[in-house]
C-alpha cells in the first residue's frame, strides 16, 4: 500500500534568473511544487514556460555560471538542495532522484559505448558501494535493460548511441534512471521528440516502471491528454509560476484560473467544434516581466490589482491551489 | 573490412599527393631563370663542359622526360648531388633526418602533455586566474615566432645563465655513439650509454622547448575551447544528474570528446614542425635537414630543395593519415561509418 | 548553421545582404567582441601600428633611417632619448626602422590576403556547389597537394627561387595559402547547399550564378572574414621568417625579420639590435591574434 502522506520533495517559492546581455531573464518567478512518495505528478505549459528549468534546478544541474537564484527552497526529504555539499548532491543524484531529458540523442555521450555508459552510473551509485566489480555491472545492466524491453541487451552494450533507434535510445535512458533504485523520477517531456506511437510505448513503459517500483514521478509535459492519464494530480505552469493544481478530473471538469481554462479550451475535440478558440497574445518577456500577474496581459478576467502583485498559490481546497485574485475575493 | 579499404583509400591519396606536389616543384624548379648545370660548374668552366653536363642532366630533353628521369632517380633513391656539399643528396639526407626527427619527436611530446595539462586546468578552472594566467600564457606563447624564442635563449643560457648547452647536438669532447637509428637518444639508450644520453637529452631541450611553445599554447586553447563547448553539452548534464562523480566526468566523459578534435591539430602541428624547425635549427646549430634545406636555398641547389620538399611533403602527409587513422580510432562515429565513404 | 536558421524563414527570394545585417546588429556585434577585454587590447594595438605605419614618414623622428643612410659616428648606440630603441651599427634608428617595417609587413599581409583569399573562396563555392564533377574531383586534388606542404616550407622554396623581393615574397605566401580558404568554403558550400533555401531557390529558376554568389556565399562570409582575421597574424608570422632569412624586402628597406637576424651577430652586447625588433614581431602577431578572437567571437556565437 502506498503511504501518500510523506512528502518527498517540496519546492518552496523558487525564483530563477539567468544573466544575458540585456539583464536578467527572470524565467522562475515563483515555482511551487510538491511531491509525495509513490505520487505521480503531471507538470504541464507551454514550451518556454521554465518546466526544463525547474526540473533542471531540483538536480542542481544548470548550466554553470550565469544564473542566480535570489529566493526559494527545494526540500527533498527535509533537507534543502540548494544548500546541499558536493557529496550530498552526488548521494541525492545517485540514489534517490533521476532525470530523463527530452532528447536522448543529447543526453546520451556520443563517443562512449552504451554498456560504458551504464556501467559507470550503475558504479558509481552507491547502492552498490562503488561495486567494482565488472561481470556484477554488466548483469546489472542486462537485467536492466531487459526491465525497459529492449531486445538482445548484449549487443546493445556494445552499441554506440548513434546506432540505436530514437525510441531505442530513450528507453536506454529510462534504464539508465532506474539502474538503481530511486525515489523520484523526473520525466521531462520524454518522446516528444520521437513519433507518437512510440511516445505511446514509452509513456506505458514509463507507467509500469514507476508503478512496479513505487517510485513518484514528475512527467513533464505540455499535452494534457497524457497528463490527465498518467498522473494522479496535474501542476500547470505558466512563464515561471504555478497558476494552479489539482487532480485530473477536478482539473479538466472545473478549471478555475483563466489560463487553465483557455488551456483546456484550446484543445480541440474529436466530437467537432472546428478549430478552437486559443488564448490571445503570447508568453511575456522573461526580461521585463509584467509586475503582478504574469497572466494578467492576456487575461479577460483582469482586474486592477492583478497588475500590481503577483497572486500567491491559495488553497481552495486540499490539493487544489489557485494563483488567482478571481478566487481570493 | 571496412577499415581497410579507408586506408587503402587515404593511401592512395596520399601517394598521388606526393606525386602532384613532385610534378608541381619540378616545373618551378626548371621554370625558374639560370642554368644548373653553369651553376653547378661555376661560371669559369669551359662551354664544353657545361655542355656536356648539361646532357647528363638531360637540361636539353623535353620537360616531361626530364620529369621522368627525376622521378626514376628519387623512386631509388638518386636525388642528384649537391652543389654545396658535393655529396649525394640522398646521402645528406641521411645524415640530416634523423636529427630533426628527433628535436620534432621531442617537440611532440612536450606539445601533447603540455597542451592537454593546460588545456583541461584552463577549462576545469575556468574564468578563475589559473584559467586566466594560461590564457595570458597562451596570447604570448602563440604570437612569439620560435627563433625570436630561440634567440631570446640564445641571450639567456648562452651568455647570462649557462646551465644548459645551446649549441649542437652534443658537447664538444663527447663522441658520437654507433649509429642504429641516428636518434641520438635512442641510440645511446640501447647501448646503455646514459653519459652521451643526458648529454643529448640537455642538447634537445632548448631547442624543442623553442620550437614547441607556439604550437603548444595554440593547442591548449583549442583544448580548452573544445573542452568548454562540451562542458554545456547535455549528455554531461545527463551524467552528472545520474551521480557520475565530477572527476570521471572531467577527465573521461569531457576528455575524450573534447580531444578528438585536437588531436587532428596536434598531428597538423607536428609536420608542420618539420617546416618550421629550420630557424630553430640555424640559431642553435643544429644539424639537421631543415638547415640543409635552407643553405640549400640561399644557393638556389635546385636537386636539394626539390628533395627536400618531396621528402618533408611526405613526412607530411603520412603525417595527415596518421592522425586520421588515431581520429578514426577515437571517434566511434567516423570508424563505424567509413563504409559509407568519404 | 546558425545563420541559416535564420534565413529559413525567407526561402526563395533571399537576397541576405550580410552586410547590413552587420550594421544593424552593430551595437550587439561590438558587446560581443567586447565582452573579451583582451580583443579590445588587440583592437587597439592594431590600430596604432596601422595608424603608425600609414603616417611613418611623418611621425617617426628619423625616418630617413628606413633608406640608405650611413652614420658610423652614431652606430651602435643603446636605447636612450634620442634613439628610443637604439642605433644599429650603421648608425640607423632603430625605432623608425620599425616602424617602416611594419609598414611593409602589413602591406605584406594585407596582399597576400587579399590575394590569396578571394581566388580560394571562389574555387572552394564552385568545388562545393558543383559536387560530383569532374570540376570538383580536380579542384579538391589540387587542393589537397597544395595543403600537403606546410606553407611556410612552400613559401621558402618559391621565395628562393625567385629574386628576393617584396612581391615575390607575397606571391610566394599567396601561393599555397588560398587552399586552406578554398577547403574551408567547400566544406561549408557543400553543407549548405542541402539546406531548404537553396533547394527553393533553385526549385523558382534561380540561376547558380545566383545560388553560388547570393545565397550560399554569404552564409560563409563571417567564417571567412574570421579566418582572415585569423590569419593575419600568420601571415605576418611567415612574412617575418622569410626576412630572416633574408628573403623579402631587401636592404636598405627594413624588413622585422631581416632586422632580428642582422642583430644575432652582435649578442649579447649589442642585445637591442635583435631585442627590439623580436618584440616588435611580437606586439604585431599578438595585436593580430587578440583582435582575430574579438571577431571570432562578434561572428560565432556562444564561444568560450
Amino acid at each position: 500500500m502506498k503511504t501518500k502522506e510523506n512528502i518527498l520533495l517540496d519546492i518552496k517559492d523558487l525564483h530563477l534568473w539567468y544573466r544575458v546581455y540585456d539583464g536578467y531573464l527572470k524565467v522562475l518567478n515563483g515555482v511551487h511544487l510538491m511531491v509525495r512518495e509513490g505520487e505521480r505528478i503531471g507538470l504541464v505549459g507551454e514550451a518556454g514556460c521554465g518546466k526544463t528549468t525547474t526540473m533542471k534546478s531540483i538536480l542542481q544541474i544548470l548550466p554553470p555560471g550565469d544564473f542566480h537564484i535570489p529566493q526559494g527552497q527545494i526540500f527533498y526529504k527535509g533537507q534543502d538542495v540548494l544548500k546541499m555539499s558536493y557529496k550530498e548532491l552526488q548521494r541525492l543524484r545517485s540514489r534517490e532522484i533521476a532525470m530523463i531529458f527530452q532528447d536522448p540523442t543529447a543526453a546520451l555521450n556520443p563517443v562512449f559505448t552504451i554498456g560504458t555508459q551504464i556501467g559507470d552510473v550503475i558504479k558509481y551509485s552507491s547502492a552498490f558501494e562503488e561495486n567494482e566489480h565488472k561481470e556484477i555491472i554488466k548483469e546489472q545492466s542486462i537485467k536492466v535493460l531487459k526491465e525497459v524491453y529492449l531486445p538482445d541487451p548484449e549487443r546493445i552494450l556494445i552499441n554506440y548511441p548513434f546506432q540505436l533507434s530514437g525510441g531505442m535510445k530513450q528507453r536506454v535512458c529510462i534504464a539508465l534512471c532506474i539502474s538503481s533504485p530511486r525515489n523520484l523520477i523526473l520525466a521531462d517531456e520524454p518522446g516528444t521528440s520521437l513519433d507518437v506511437t512510440i511516445q505511446d510505448q514509452i509513456m506505458r513503459l514509463l507507467n509500469g516502471i514507476v508503478r512496479k517500483r513505487n517510485a513518484a514521478i514528475i512527467l513533464v509535459t505540455h499535452s494534457l491528454g497524457v497528463a490527465r492519464e498518467m498522473t494522479d494530480r496535474i501542476y500547470v505552469m505558466y512563464a515561471g509560476t504555478i497558476v494552479e493544481t489539482a487532480t485530473p478530473e477536478v482539473l479538466f471538469k472545473n478549471p478555475v484560473h483563466p489560463y487553465t481554462k483557455g488551456l483546456l479550451a484550446s484543445v480541440p475535440k474529436i466530437s467537432g467544434g472546428g478549430i478552437t478558440k486559443g488564448i490571445p497574445g503570447k508568453l511575456p518577456s522573461y526580461l521585463n516581466p509584467p509586475s503582478g500577474c504574469r497572466f494578467q496581459p492576456r487575461c479577460e478576467q483582469a482586474s486592477p490589482i492583478c497588475s500590481e502583485k503577483p497572486p500567491q498559490l491559495f488553497e481552495i481546497e486540499k490539493d487544489r491551489l489557485v494563483a488567482c485574485y478571481l478566487t481570493q475575493r | 573490412m571496412k577499415f581497410g579499404s579507408f586506408l587503402l583509400k587515404r593511401l592512395l591519396l596520399s601517394i598521388f599527393v606526393i606525386l602532384g606536389l613532385s610534378i608541381l616543384i619540378f616545373i618551378i624548379a626548371r621554370v625558374v631563370p639560370g642554368d644548373p648545370a653553369r651553376m653547378t660548374l661555376g661560371p669559369r668552366a669551359p662551354e664544353e663542359v657545361v655542355q656536356r653536363l648539361r646532357q647528363e642532366m638531360y637540361l636539353d630533353k623535353p620537360l616531361p622526360e626530364q620529369y621522368f628521369y627525376w622521378i626514376r632517380g628519387a623512386l631509388s633513391g638518386d636525388f642528384g648531388y649537391s652543389l654545396v656539399t658535393y655529396r649525394k643528396v640522398s646521402e645528406d639526407i641521411k645524415e640530416y633526418l634523423p636529427a630533426t626527427i628527433e628535436l620534432c619527436t621531442f617537440t611532440g611530446i612536450q606539445m601533447v602533455i603540455f597542451a592537454i595539462l593546460f588545456g583541461t586546468l584552463a577549462a576545469q578552472y575556468k574564468d578563475t586566474w589559473v584559467d586566466n594566467l594560461i590564457r595570458a600564457l597562451s596570447y604570448f606563447g602563440i604570437a612569439i615566432p620560435a627563433f625570436v624564442v630561440a634567440i631570446f635563449f640564445m641571450l639567456l643560457f648562452g651568455y647570462h645563465w649557462p646551465i644548459l648547452p645551446v649549441l649542437g647536438r652534443l658537447s664538444s669532447g663527447i663522441s658520437y655513439p654507433t649509429k642504429i637509428t641516428g636518434l641520438l637518444t635512442l641510440d645511446s639508450l640501447i647501448q646503455g650509454n646514459f653519459v652521451v644520453f643526458w648529454d643529448a637529452l640537455k642538447h634537445l631541450l632548448l631547442p624543442s622547448v623553442a620550437l614547441s611553445l607556439a604550437y603548444l599554447f595554440q593547442e591548449a586553447r583549442f583544448t580548452r575551447s573544445s573542452m568548454v563547448e562540451n562542458m554545456h553539452k547535455d549528455f554531461l548534464f545527463a551524467e552528472r544528474g545520474y551521480g557520475i562523480p565530477e572527476r570521471v566526468i572531467m577527465f573521461k566523459y569531457l576528455l575524450k570528446p573534447s580531444l578528438i578534435p585536437t588531436v587532428s591539430m596536434m598531428g597538423l602541428d607536428f609536420s608542420s614542425s618539420f617546416a618550421n624547425a629550420f630557424l630553430v635549427e640555424m640559431i642553435f646549430n643544429w644539424p639537421g635537414i631543415s638547415r640543409y634545406a635552407i643553405s640549400a636555398m640561399m644557393s638556389k641547389d635546385l636537386s636539394v630543395i626539390s628533395a627536400v620538399i618531396i621528402v618533408l611533403g611526405a613526412v607530411f602527409v603520412f603525417m595527415n593519415v596518421i592522425v586520421d587513422i588515431i581520429v578514426i580510432f577515437l571517434d566511434p562515429r567516423i570508424r563505424l561509418s567509413t563504409s559509407r565513404g568519404i | 548553421m546558425r545563420n541559416s536558421n535564420q534565413h529559413n524563414n525567407s526561402i526563395a527570394i533571399s537576397l541576405v545582404r550580410p552586410k547590413s545585417i552587420f550594421w544593424n546588429n552593430l551595437g550587439k556585434n561590438w558587446y560581443k567582441f567586447s565582452r573579451n577585454k583582451l580583443s579590445i587590447v588587440g583592437l587597439v594595438i592594431v590600430t596604432g601600428i596601422i595608424i603608425s605605419a600609414i603616417f611613418a614618414p611623418w611621425i617617426t623622428p628619423y625616418p630617413e633611417h628606413a633608406g640608405p643612410f650611413i652614420d658610423f659616428n652614431n652606430a651602435g648606440q643603446p636605447p636612450s632619448l634620442q634613439h628610443l630603441c637604439g642605433t644599429d651599427t650603421i648608425g640607423r634608428d632603430i625605432f623608425s626602422r620599425i616602424i617602416f617595417a611594419y609598414h611593409g609587413a602589413l602591406i605584406m599581409a594585407f596582399v597576400v590576403l587579399l590575394l590569396a583569399a578571394p581566388l580560394g573562396v571562389f574555387l572552394g563555392l564552385i568545388a562545393g556547389y558543383l559536387r560530383n564533377t569532374w570540376i570538383n574531383t580536380v579542384i579538391m586534388r589540387i587542393v589537397d597537394i597544395f595543403i600537403g606542404i606546410p606553407s611556410l616550407i612552400l613559401a621558402l622554396a618559391i621565395a628562393a627561387m625567385l629574386e628576393p623581393n617584396l612581391m615575390n615574397s607575397m606571391i610566394a605566401i599567396s601561393f599555397g595559402w588560398w587552399s586552406w580558404y578554398t577547403r574551408l568554403v567547400y566544406g561549408m558550400a557543400s553543407s549548405i547547399r542541402n539546406e531548404y533555401f537553396v533547394i527553393a531557390a533553385d526549385l523558382t529558376g534561380a540561376s547558380k550564378f545566383h545560388i553560388l554568389f547570393r545565397e550560399i556565399l554569404p552564409n560563409c562570409l563571417s567564417t571567412v572574414f574570421t579566418k582572415m582575421a585569423l590569419d593575419i597574424g600568420w601571415v605576418i608570422l611567415i612574412g617575418a621568417s622569410l626576412s630572416f632569412v633574408g628573403l623579402g624586402e631587401q636592404p636598405p628597406t627594413p624588413a622585422l625579420g631581416q632586422m632580428v637576424s642582422d642583430g644575432a651577430g652582435y649578442m649579447p652586447t649589442l642585445w637591442w639590435i635583435s631585442i627590439f625588433p623580436s618584440l616588435a614581431i611580437v606586439l604585431i602577431i599578438l595585436g593580430f591574434n587578440l583582435m582575430g578572437d574579438g571577431i571570432r567571437d562578434m561572428f560565432e556565437a556562444g564561444r568560450e
